[in-house]
């Protein structure tokens, strides 16, 4: 019904009494994007993540006021398995494997709400896998003993195990070597270029700016900043404060 | 024969994947195990021995449902005990109040006690850790508590009869029989029955293991947050979990007192549910070899230690008021050295030091290879 593949209204979330994480932000995914959300640490990118997958009841949030609709579905107060059955996925911040299983377990466990039939099962994950070669020779192995590049290409591996129609990519640069960032980013554009929307939170806003087609800017819990990520890429200000030096060392990561 | 020769013997054919091989390993292992506990009746004659045996198949039985949930789905669970309890009430008032048949009774402790670890679950599926720990306690002493007062099921405290478990019209306990002539000693019937549900349990547990829910539990012990995003329910997952392992401890617990005969609510105390926990650390956490290796592994033992105790000098057999080291009281002490050792040497248990030998094999073949 709408063109939109995620939208989040007017949202403001809490942490406890007293601390406003979010204060009445609003954004929008529209179906086939890739849209890029930056900001610096503290800004409220993981909060806003975190509404939007679920978890933010897990950290102690609460969202006051505010939607945050999937495919014109409110999801706002759904459990997180809930929202992956209406087409939202997530490759979480640092990864997150499941590192006792084997690859190929982790695949099957990111397939869990579509209860594929065996065969449809397998097809599901060599399209998937076609996006990550390297995959293919590790299924055996357990995913705790991946590099970090692997894992990263495992967890979004996962999350598109669900064939979701958006996909969260949090920090998925994240403690990568340069040249492994160049991968992920192929890998993202690779994936989009299929139809998934993705929202992309990165500290790398080079990369991010350079692939997405809109960019918001998160500061204090506020959209401060948001255009194409064209205009964005000429903005000054944004490039003095965030494309000045490449790559973040990693700062913090809560936000 | 001449056509296999004159086909050129690619690598492909000659060596299968390492997959492959490591599967036939397993078929391999769980069928010389299979025949092994078939023959063990045989070989071995002696009435104690084949009496600790029961008991570990049965522990056994126990300790697989608490793999399901401390294994499988890492919540730790002290209520053991009390579903093991149970599901022998269950069995027992069934058996006897109601003269129901051994396969009536065994599935229904079953169900009552897989039911009444999933209304437990909800509560205990809140927290984790320590928290959950003492919460999984507290079933116990509650489970205490209604079989010292409910008397009427339970007997009191001067216990009751359990239900027997009846082929073909014949007592197990007093053997089987043919026409006049004794087929199997109680001992050997017993075993082949204990060993028949262990079977169907550990298939089970294997199928579980191996299936979507199974790699859900899987995904919520390895990281909870990371299950709940890619769509795993986590708290069904767990409550399911509970229900499951609580439904394989009532059939422990059944088998237990029916093996028995007799017993009393004392014997449904913490330190059970702290035994079968044992088992399932020094069988191997996660692993179904793990917790039938645990069980032989705990039962098996102290006995051992035991017998071998009488060859050793200074040690007297029995106890003596003018104090000194006795079989029992160095039997303790070594059960525990050998549990620490386990631990230090192979965290991950039984089952891991089991796979060793065929672990560092396959590993060198890797290395011929390439």
């Amino acid at each position: 019904m709408s063109d939109s593949a995620l939208t989040v209204t007017d949202l403001s979330v809490r942490y406890g009494a007293a601390a406003t994480a979010l204060d009445g932000v609003t954004i929008d995914v529209p179906r086939g994007e890739i849209v890029a959300l930056l900001g610096p640490n503290g800004a409220g990118k993981s909060t806003l993540m975190r509404s939007v997958s679920g978890l933010l009841s897990v950290h102690g949030g609460t969202v006051t006021n505010g939607t945050v609709e999937v495919l014109g579905v409110d999801v706002t107060r759904m459990r997180p398995s809930a929202r992956v059955r209406n087409g939202l996925a997530q490759a979480l911040e640092g990864r997150q494997v499941f590192p006792d299983l084997t690859v190929g377990e982790n695949l099957a466990a990111g397939a869990y709400v579509r209860r594929y039939k065996k065969a449809e099962a397998k097809e599901v994950r060599e399209r998937v896998l076609s996006h990550f070669p390297k995959l293919h020779d590790l299924m055996d192995r357990q995913a705790g003993y991946l590099s970090g590049g692997e894992q990263q290409m495992l967890a979004i591996g996962r999350a598109m195990m669900s064939q979701p129609s958006v996909l969260l990519l949090d920090e998925p640069s994240l403690g990568l070597a340069p040249k492994i960032v160049e991968t992920v980013r192929d890998v993202i554009l690779d994936i989009n270029s299929e139809g998934t929307s993705i929202l992309l939170v990165e500290q790398n806003a080079a990369m991010a700016l350079s692939i997405a087609q809109h960019g918001y800017i998160l500061e204090g819990g506020r959209v401060v900043k948001d255009g194409p990520a064209a205009d964005l890429r000429n903005d000054d200000e944004i490039v003095s404060l965030y494309l000045g030096v490449t790559p973040t060392e990693g700062a913090g990561q809560h936000g | 024969m001449t056509t296999t020769v004159s086909a050129p013997a690619t690598p492909q054919t000659a060596a299968p994947a390492p997959g492959v091989r490591r599967k036939r390993l397993v078929v391999l292992g769980v069928a010389a195990w299979i025949v092994g506990m078939v023959l063990v009746p045989w070989v071995v004659q002696s009435d104690l021995w084949m009496g600790i045996g029961i008991f570990a198949l049965i522990a056994a039985i126990g300790a697989l449902g608490l793999q399901v949930i401390m294994g499988f789905t890492g919540q730790i669970s002290m209520g053991h005990a009390a579903f093991m309890a149970i599901g022998a009430y269950t069995s027992a008032w069934l058996g006897v109040e109601k003269e129901q048949p051994f396969w009536i009774w065994l599935p229904a402790a079953a169900i009552v006690s897989g039911v009444a670890g999933a209304i437990f679950a909800p509560a205990a599926v809140r927290i984790r850790g320590l928290y959950l720990a003492v919460a999984t306690l507290g079933l116990v002493f509650i489970g205490a508590y209604v079989w010292e007062t409910w008397t009427t099921l339970s007997g009191g405290d001067g216990g009751r009869v359990a239900a027997p478990v009846v082929i073909n019209g014949q007592d197990l306990l007093n053997g089987y029989w043919s026409g006049d002539t004794q087929v199997l000693t109680l001992f050997q019937a017993w075993w082949y029955f204990a060993l028949a549900v262990l079977l169907v349990v550990t298939v089970l547990a294997w199928n579980i293991k191996r299936s979507r829910l199974g790699r859900a539990m899987m995904a919520v012990r390895d990281k909870d947050l990371a299950a709940g995003v890619v769509g795993i329910p986590v708290t069904r997952t767990k409550v399911v979990a509970f229900g499951i392992s609580s439904a394989f401890a009532g059939v422990s617990g059944a088998l237990l007192t029916a093996y028995m005969g007799y017993f009393t609510p004392s014997q449904w105390g913490l330190m059970l549910s702290v035994d079968m926990i044992a088992m399932v650390v020094i069988g191997g956490l996660g692993t179904i070899s793990g917790a039938i290796l645990g069980a032989f592994f705990f039962k098996v033992m102290p006995e051992l230690i035991n017998w071998l105790a009488q060859y050793l000098p200074f040690i007297s057999q029995d106890a003596k008021v003018d104090g000194g080291v006795t079989a029992p009281l160095l039997s303790q002490f070594l059960y525990g050295l050998v549990i620490v050792l386990v631990l230090i040497f192979e965290p991950r248990g039984l089952s891991q030091l089991c796979r060793r030998p065929f672990t560092r094999l396959r590993a060198g073949r890797q290395e011929e290879t390439r």
